[in-house]
């Protein structure tokens, strides 16, 4: 039963290609009906039940923060280019003004003959201008009001990582975090499932998303547990992901769906939350920002 | 014998040499639907076209009817104008960067600042290299993810799998934003004063 077991959860991984060898002759012992790639005791149904997954991802709104040696670097191009460089169209303009000063305050420029050019605006007017225009201006805060509260709900944190949805669904007796997902109803194709899911947990208009292609990007396999598996006659059930990207608004829980709850975790938070394998099968198709 | 066709039922033996002027004029000669030993016949010769008739037309006419021609096409120049040509700003370089005025005063660069230039260009180098093979292996994860969804989605059904690997046309053109050093402020089009713009590009005729 043990050695069932380990087998059961080989297959689960996806790990069967060794095993075929070891069926074969397995097979010759005995003609009874068998698992095709496990050698437990028959089982009634191979058949898995179809789900689709949606991976909603927002993209970094701001850059993220130089690290040390690419800050070092930036510094260094930063003045290899300068000095490389020849001076600007104000720069030049500052030297003449200055050179205009200083002949004046000896004596050697006439007062009345420049008069046309002393009441110009001189280049560091300018500069101080602009600076104080500048200094006027107040940026948005890289870090935001939800960052200080650790506010997980909401697209405002973390706004240079990536964000992914995460929901809180009752699976078997247990609340599990997992991306949303759902059943394939027949005549739908993998992908209307993945659109579907997620037109039925958020309120409507609420977020506007685009599915990244046709293919599935990722699969999670799970076996239900015996009793259930021989009720419904289904081994287990096989998720396939779809990414998402997040075009715009705010995800609003819809309050007669399954789901019970949601966050939005960079990749590194999603340990946290996730079960190990469904986090590691997940982190496959999830890029992070920087490596 | 310069062309010939055999025909038995429908089917048509053409000389190698001659098989793409046999083509062009396939649908209306050398094209035989009878059959029998008698059908083996050699068809006229097509090396050749035969020659147009040609109109005869007064040289002195035709070139006063190219005259014409010639004058309609000025007079109309005369009314558009000359034509300015539309420079290429790109490649146009601004003499007076090369001044003497305009060179930067830049003091010498130390040996030891060199050196540390030289080694941090070898860290980078390292550091980028680094990240280039992690991404390597990130991009070759996902593909194997990928690969394996595809396959135990063909194991379940052939027509989803045949769904899932259509190309989507809707990916391109793809169209993307930032991101930037700060985040947008909201609402910054309503409060700031910026909007109206006078349009300086040149127009070239």
């Amino acid at each position: 039963m043990a050695a069932s077991y380990t087998l059961g959860l080989r297959r689960v991984f996806g790990l069967f290609a060794p095993l075929r060898s070891h069926q074969i002759s397995l097979a010759q012992v005995s003609r009874q009906h068998r698992c095709k790639y496990c050698h437990s005791a028959p089982v009634e149904s191979q058949a898995w039940k179809l789900m689709s997954g949606v991976c909603v991802e927002r993209y970094p709104v701001i850059s993220q923060q130089l690290n040390s040696i690419e800050k070092d670097f930036k510094d260094v191009c930063d003045a290899i280019e300068l000095e490389t460089s020849v001076l600007s169209e104000h720069e030049v303009q500052v030297i003449k003004d200055r050179e205009r000063l200083k002949m004046r305050q000896s004596g050697e420029l006439d007062e009345d003959i420049a008069d046309d050019e002393s009441d110009v605006i001189t280049a560091l007017d300018v500069e101080d201008l602009a600076t104080e225009m500048f200094n006027q201006f107040q940026a948005a805060p890289r870090e935001t009001e939800a960052d200080e509260k650790n506010d997980t709900k909401s697209l405002n944190r973390k706004l240079d990582d990536k964000l992914i949805l995460l929901v809180k669904e009752k699976l078997g007796d247990d609340l599990v975090w997992m991306l949303p997902q759902g059943y394939r109803e027949s005549g739908e194709s993998m992908k209307e499932v993945a659109e579907r899911v997620l037109k039925l947990c958020s309120e409507e208009d609420s977020i506007k998303v685009k599915i990244l292609g046709n293919a599935p990007v990722g699969v999670y396999k799970y076996k239900y547990p015996k009793a259930v598996q021989k009720e419904l006659g289904v081994q287990g059930a096989k998720v396939f992901f779809f990414k998402a990207k997040l075009l715009q608004g705010e995800f609003k829980m819809r309050s007669d769906s399954n789901i019970k709850d949601f966050r939005w975790l960079t990749r590194e938070e999603l340990d946290s939350h996730l079960l190990k394998g469904y986090s590691d099968c997940v982190k496959k198709f999830i890029f992070p920002v920087s490596w | 014998m310069d062309f010939c066709t055999l025909n038995t039922g429908k089917l048509a033996w053409r000389s190698a040499g001659y098989g793409r002027v046999f083509q062009q004029f396939q649908p209306t000669r050398g094209f035989f639907t009878r059959y029998g030993g008698l059908s083996f016949q050699v068809t006229q010769n097509l090396g050749a076209e035969p020659p147009k008739k040609k109109k005869k037309i007064d040289p002195k006419q035709e070139q006063l009817r190219q005259h014409r021609y010639i004058k309609r096409l000025r007079k109309l120049q005369y009314k558009m104008g000359k034509a300015e040509l539309k420079p290429i700003d790109e490649l146009k370089i601004d003499r007076s960067l090369l001044d003497a005025s305009r060179k930067r005063a830049v003091p010498e660069i130390s040996e030891e600042e060199q050196e540390k230039r030289a080694l941090l260009q070898k860290e980078w180098s390292k550091y980028r290299f680094d990240q280039h093979v992690k991404e390597t292996r990130l991009i070759e994860d996902f593909l194997k993810s990928q690969e394996k969804a595809l396959k135990e989605l063909r194991s379940e059904s052939e027509e989803l799998y045949q769904q899932a690997i259509k190309v989507d046309n809707s990916l391109f053109p793809y169209e993307a934003i930032g991101p930037t050093y700060t985040p947008p402020i909201k609402d910054f089009e309503k409060t700031s004063l910026d909007g109206e713009y006078i349009d300086l590009t040149r127009q070239y005729k």
